[in-house]
């Protein structure tokens, strides 16, 4: 309770000259931002149903995935609008965490089932297998 | 906030990465393909969408000094989160039942320990979201303190952001 107060006097500490750019109204706009949201996540099912190709499957998920981040992240989070050194925070930190896990799933992929688990062969499905 | 939401993003990223790195490592069933139930975590996921935009008109109306509608909207948000995390353990639940547990191969460690940890997250999410309202209705946060509840709404959203990751790569992505 005292850290959400506290958290939020901090916030306007630090500078609130942004705080009218995005304050209150825009009721409507953000049930048409929902809305469009809501479509993409229907969409999003429809294609992990829609037996596409793998790789057309996987682009298509992940750029309605990032579609989606961006859109709340600049809409919801007030990123849009706010100083951009927030958004250069967020990004980098993103950046960060896409860089960790490119570079960590790269370098498992060298290992083989039989160093991960100590058994000799895999043994679930034939499409889950060896990835 | 931001700094604190920075440093989240690397620990749900830790968290992903596990997943990714021994995703289709398994030697043992259950895999993904034997338990999963898209339909229904697909409805969890539109609830936790929703409690975004609950959130969203939270902060709209606190910036316009509606407190009413504030504290109306932050009850609904809560209600959508309590929704979801019921969702998450009956799933959780479900997935006991046949026999995958955290310790039964690499997907259920993984898949336990970072949608877990994103259950933890919307539960603190919840829980500062019922304190607000207390803190409004003994009348210590007034229209002038809005930064307080977009503070709240900055960490509720990155929440869902997360979600949005999590349930593309977990679920929907095939191995």
């Amino acid at each position: 309770m005292a850290t959400a107060v506290a958290a939020g006097s901090q916030q306007k500490a630090l500078g609130s000259g942004e705080a009218d750019s995005h304050s209150g109204g825009g009721g409507a706009k953000y049930v048409a931002i929902a809305v469009f949201l809501a479509i993409l996540t229907g969409l999003e099912i429809w294609v992990s149903y829609a037996g596409l190709s793998h790789g057309l499957e996987v682009a298509l998920l992940i750029g309605m995935m990032i579609i989606k981040f961006v859109i709340v992240a600049a809409f919801f989070m007030h990123l849009q609008g706010d100083r951009p050194m927030l958004s250069w925070l967020f990004g980098f930190a993103i950046l960060g965490a896409l860089v960790l896990t490119i570079a960590t799933v790269a370098s498992v992929s060298t290992y083989t089932p039989e160093t991960l688990d100590g058994t000799p062969q895999p043994v679930s499905t034939g499409e889950s297998a060896g990835e | 906030m931001w700094a604190f939401l920075a440093s989240e993003c690397f620990f749900f990223g830790s968290l992903i990465t596990t997943y990714f790195a021994f995703r289709g490592q398994s030697t043992s069933g259950p895999i993904p393909e034997d338990v999963f139930d898209i339909g229904f975590t697909s409805l969890s996921s539109f609830v936790l969408l929703m409690s975004s935009l609950t959130m969203v008109l939270a902060v709209s109306a606190a910036k316009r000094g509606d407190m009413s509608r504030t504290k109306a909207w932050l009850a609904a948000t809560a209600a959508f989160g309590a929704v979801f995390i019921g969702g998450q353990i009956y799933e959780f639940t479900t997935f006991i039942a046949e026999n995958l547990h955290i310790q039964t191969n690499l997907f259920g460690s993984s898949f336990f320990l970072l949608t877990g940890f994103h259950g933890a997250h919307v539960t603190v999410g919840i829980l500062m979201l019922l304190t607000t309202i207390m803190i409004i209705n003994t009348g210590y946060l007034t229209a002038e303190d809005s930064e307080s509840i977009e503070t709240i709404g900055l960490y509720w959203h990155f929440v869902d952001v997360v979600w949005i990751v999590i349930f593309t790569v977990v679920y929907l992505i095939p191995q």
